[in-house]
């Protein structure tokens, strides 16, 4: 008979996987790759019962009996972990030497491969997990799987490629990060036992540092001026790493496992690091990471006096912490509420005082030049998800952070001070505009120009998009009427009984409530004239005639774009093709509008994509006299974003055209064997005939599209040429009619800005524009030297 | 390099945006598969719990800061033709789209935590409420008193 006990038998209830369990059958291959995977992944993740040592130990005994079965997925699980968890790099580090250990010959393979994977992930561009890569490769040494030796002449070769001729500052800039970057692992060993060999390595890098061109730095500082100058990237993390260096690499932020295994390490045989070789340059693809700014905004006198310390602006602490908590972003950026998990998860999250590292992190993504790596609007729903999760400390901490925003803004670059409108208006929006802001009282009596001003005003018109201007009343102090958005209504001076044009505008008032045709209504704006001579257009009928269009639509955007839609064949014939009569649309509707900046930019955005209007008359217009509006955010977002369409048809008329061109290979080689498939028997005259046909069709229809893609991008290239020497005579005129000190004024410094903002937004298509820009604008003399300065501050980003 | 379907780091592992909801259009005219096809490709979003009072701009400016909106369709009690709390919007790309539903999703607009949901395509007649009483059907059942949204439900606030 059965034993009773076996049949009550349950299966045990393991608390760790890593135990070795009874099973009902035997675990399938792809079951145990996928439970080692996830063991490898999580390992260190949550703190439980057992120690972290002692995880890795039961972790190494297992991996250690399947390295034949699948050492090839534990070798690729443990690169991709190296090379995307930064924080927990010691730990696979320590992990391959406890392999190492066990197997000498597994932990060979590894090393190969590991070098394999930095030439290919150089080789894809993959510069960020290059750095990774190149980190842990040095930290192999602590954990004794590399020699010392290899070690050093591994870092050697780095800043021998650096040291290559005819590179441009952003290929070697990588060598010497990596290096940079990987010297707080390793360099206490190299300092302990390769001393000279260590300071060889600082000398090459300090050497580097000197003679390297810094031209760059303005265009990516959030402020530009003295008070709170950013430091470039490079230029911060050698600080930092002299600032170690002179404390002789001591630093509480590493987390070194391998400490614990000493004496099992300590045993194992060494392997060389097979050599690595750079991919060779390649001058078309401007593939290497631009440089940028180190963005800071608190110190450690903001954080609480009882909590821990915030880490020194030249600490190394400083930087590893802000590295780890991007890539946690850039693995979640998909997914906001687990990215606020995963930060708030963070393994230093008791060293430091989190919301304020958090908060820099994220700040230094939205400001980031010349864009940011994630959508913005990410980051405000990312810091709302924050401020729901930490209810207790992360709304304090923003606050604070808007504060001190709002208090040095006055040389923030108008790029990022349009950001900060944008983000804090959205973030009020989710909080009842709750702000206290009458603390906000110095930009009642600062100048037009003034970004505190700007500021103010440019916020609580966004607010009063999100909500309605009652609303901004109810929550604004009586006090700040001054940056109180006007009441976005329609402005219409003919409705006064002594406007001359008012016959004229309730003539057109009727055809519209009849229900006029387009074509009949393009008739009534036919001049009258037999000689036919002049316009064709009467441009004050016209004028009249849309001003009483948008009168009659003014109630909602769908009903202008009914309204504009029923007259669209109007606007074509009167509008299209004439810049005289584009202007005078825009007058009128500027005239209607202009207390609503949202109304203007919904209805020109239309107008340009039903090709009424043209981006370069638009863009003349907008630089145009007659406005006061140079100080407001609506008429750059006009221009910006007038450009940026442009830009995106270009791009997709390209993308049609390559589809074409795809098209007909495939055709040509489908010909190619069908006339091979006939066996030289004759095709039948009727079917060549009409492959021939097809084709000629498809070669015209292929012809055709590439003069139209040739043509607007000569175009695009042309617009934007010509807002550069728009920018230049602007700020040369000033100079010279304003004399020495005119380049001081707030007016200048803010026009430069405005000038950087678009070769920042628009970067990539600019770029391609610099010879051109370089030989008819930027190289004469006549420019002034402060206009060339930001076109030479855009050029070296990529030099 | 790393094979295999499990992209470890990829943080397309983590996106919600292209999942779908419970909610199946029981008026669309087609198969369950078109729809939920329709559904995978499109670029459109129903936006829900809406106030009454929210206009067609507030929409705009939300969801024009995730992309570009063509446009924006307001939801309308059948009767009344006046706003009953739901509206569409109708991005350019389905990246701008799926950006919308990423962050704005469970965001405010008017104060009041709105939802998104993948959209099949606004047809005529699709902006009109469905309810009894010509707005939305949750209004006619819902327990709670909502002044955003006429107070209490449909039917106790018919019958007084």
């Amino acid at each position: 008979a059965m034993s009773y006990r076996q049949d009550r038998r349950r299966p045990a209830e393991d608390d760790s996987e890593v135990d070795a369990k009874r099973r009902r059958a035997p675990e399938s291959q792809s079951e145990l790759e996928k439970r080692v995977v996830d063991l490898i992944m999580h390992i260190g993740d949550k703190p439980g019962a057992t120690s972290l040592e002692s995880n890795l130990e039961k972790l190494v005994t297992l991996l250690e009996g399947e390295l034949e079965k699948i050492g090839g997925r534990i070798i690729d699980t443990i690169m991709e972990c190296a090379k995307n968890l930064p924080d927990k790099l010691t730990i696979y580090s320590t992990l391959v030497g406890l392999l190492n250990a066990k197997n000498y010959n597994f932990g060979g393979e590894i090393v190969e491969k590991l070098v394999a994977e930095l030439q290919e992930t150089l080789e894809k561009e993959g510069h960020r997990h290059a750095v990774n890569l190149v980190t842990f490769i040095c930290d192999l040494a602590n954990c004794r799987v590399l020699s010392l030796t290899s070690v050093v002449e591994f870092l050697e070769g780095l800043l021998e490629a650096a040291s290559e001729d005819d590179i441009p500052q952003v290929r070697s800039d990588w060598f010497i990060y990596a290096v940079l970057r990987s010297l707080p692992w390793i360099a206490a060993e190299l300092k302990e036992k390769k001393a000279e060999e260590l300071e060889n390595v600082l000398g090459g890098i300090e050497q580097y540092m000197q003679q390297r061109n810094r031209t760059h730095i303005r265009m990516l500082q959030v402020w530009t001026g003295s008070t709170h100058e950013q430091e470039e990237y490079l230029d911060c993390l050698h600080e930092q790493i002299k600032l170690l260096s002179g404390a002789n690499w001591q630093e509480k932020h590493i987390a070194r496992m391998y400490i614990a295994f000493d004496a099992v390490l300590g045993d194992a045989l060494q392997h060389n690091l097979p050599t690595l070789a750079p991919p060779v340059h390649k001058p078309d693809v401007s593939a290497y990471p631009l440089p940028h700014v180190v963005f800071r905004l608190f110190d450690y006198a903001d954080c609480p006096e009882d909590g821990p310390v915030l880490p020194g602006a030249h600490s190394i602490e400083r930087h590893l912490i802000d590295e780890e908590l991007g890539w946690i972003i850039d693995l979640n950026e998909m997914n906001r509420k687990d990215c606020a998990e995963a930060l708030l998860a963070y393994t230093h999250r008791t060293a430091v005082p989190l919301p304020y590292v958090v908060l820099e992190t994220i700040f230094g993504r939205v400001f980031a030049l010349p864009d940011s790596p994630q959508p913005r609007i990410f980051y405000g729903a990312l810091l709302i998800e924050l401020c729901r999760l930490q209810p207790n400390t992360f709304p304090q901490v923003l606050a604070q952070a808007a504060e001190l925003l709002y208090d040095r803004s006055h040389e923030m670059q108008p790029v990022c001070l349009d950001r900060f409108v944008d983000w804090f208006s959205y973030h009020l929006s989710n909080f009842q505009y709750r702000w206290s802001w009458t603390d906000w009282n110095d930009c009642l009596e600062a100048d037009v120009l003034d970004n505190k001003f700007i500021l103010a005003r440019e916020v609580l018109e966004k607010c009063m998009r999100f909500s309605y201007y009652e609303r901004i009343c109810e929550i604004l102090p009586e006090t700040h009427e001054r940056v109180r958005p006007a009441k976005p209504d329609i402005i219409f001076p003919m409705d006064d009984e002594e406007h001359p044009e008012r016959a004229r505008s309730r003539h057109f008032h009727a055809l519209f409530q009849e229900k006029l045709s387009a074509e009949a209504m393009t008739e009534e704006l036919r001049v009258q004239d037999e000689k036919g001579e002049g316009a064709e257009f009467d441009a004050e009928a016209f004028a009249v005639f849309f001003a009483v269009l948008l009168k009659l639509a003014a109630k909602s955007f769908s009903h202008n774009f009914a309204a504009l839609t029923r007259y669209h064949r109007t606007l074509k014939v009167v509008v299209a093709n004439s810049p005289l009569m584009q202007q005078t649309l825009l007058n009128t509707l500027y005239g209607c509008w202009r207390n609503n900046a949202q109304m203007i930019l919904i209805l020109v955005d239309k107008l340009l994509k039903m090709q009424v209007l043209d981006c370069g008359v638009v863009i003349d217009w907008m630089f145009g006299d007659g406005k006061d509006e140079h100080s407001r955010q609506w008429l750059w977002e006009l221009l910006n974003n007038s450009l940026e369409k442009l830009g995106k048809h270009v791009a997709k008329s390209k993308l049609d055209l390559a589809a074409l061109r795809d098209a007909k290979e495939k055709r040509v080689k489908k010909e190619a064997e069908v006339k091979k498939d006939e066996d030289g028997e004759e095709m039948k005259e009727e079917e060549d005939q009409e492959m021939d046909d097809a084709t000629a069709d498809a070669d015209m229809e292929l012809m055709t599209k590439e003069a139209e893609v040739a043509a607007l991008a000569e175009r695009l290239k042309r617009i934007f040429i010509d807002v550069f020497m728009k920018f230049a005579s602007v700020l040369t005129e000033r100079v010279l009619a304003q004399g020495d000190g005119a380049e001081k004024t707030l007016w200048f410094t803010f026009m430069q800005g405005r000038m950087r903002q678009i070769f920042l937004t628009h970067e990539s298509l600019v770029r391609e524009y610099v010879p051109t820009l370089e030989q008819e604008l930027f190289s004469r003399p006549e420019v002034d030297k402060r206009a060339v300065e930001v076109f030479k501050e855009f050029v070296a980003l990529r030099a | 390099a790393f094979k295999g379907n499990m992209a470890l780091f990829d943080a397309r592992a983590r996106d919600k945006a292209r999942e779908l909801s419970a909610y199946r259009d029981q008026r669309y005219n087609g198969s369950l598969r078109d729809q939920e096809m329709q559904l995978k490709y499109s670029t459109t979003l129903y936006v829900g719990n809406l106030s009454y009072f929210t206009r067609e701009e507030q929409v705009y400016e939300l969801f024009g800061r995730a992309g570009d909106v063509r446009r924006v369709i307001m939801g309308l009690d059948r009767f009344k033709k006046t706003p009953c709390g739901f509206c569409f919007v109708e991005y350019y790309t389905r990246d701008d789209a799926e950006s919308a539903i990423r962050c704005v999703n469970g965001t405010r607009l008017d104060d009041r935590v709105i939802r998104t949901d993948w959209d099949a395509g606004f047809i005529e007649g699709r902006q009109y409420g469905r309810g009894k009483h010509g707005g939305q059907v949750r209004d006619e059942y819902r327990k709670d008193f909502d002044p955003g949204r006429g107070g209490w439900n449909k039917i106790v606030s018919t019958r007084s």
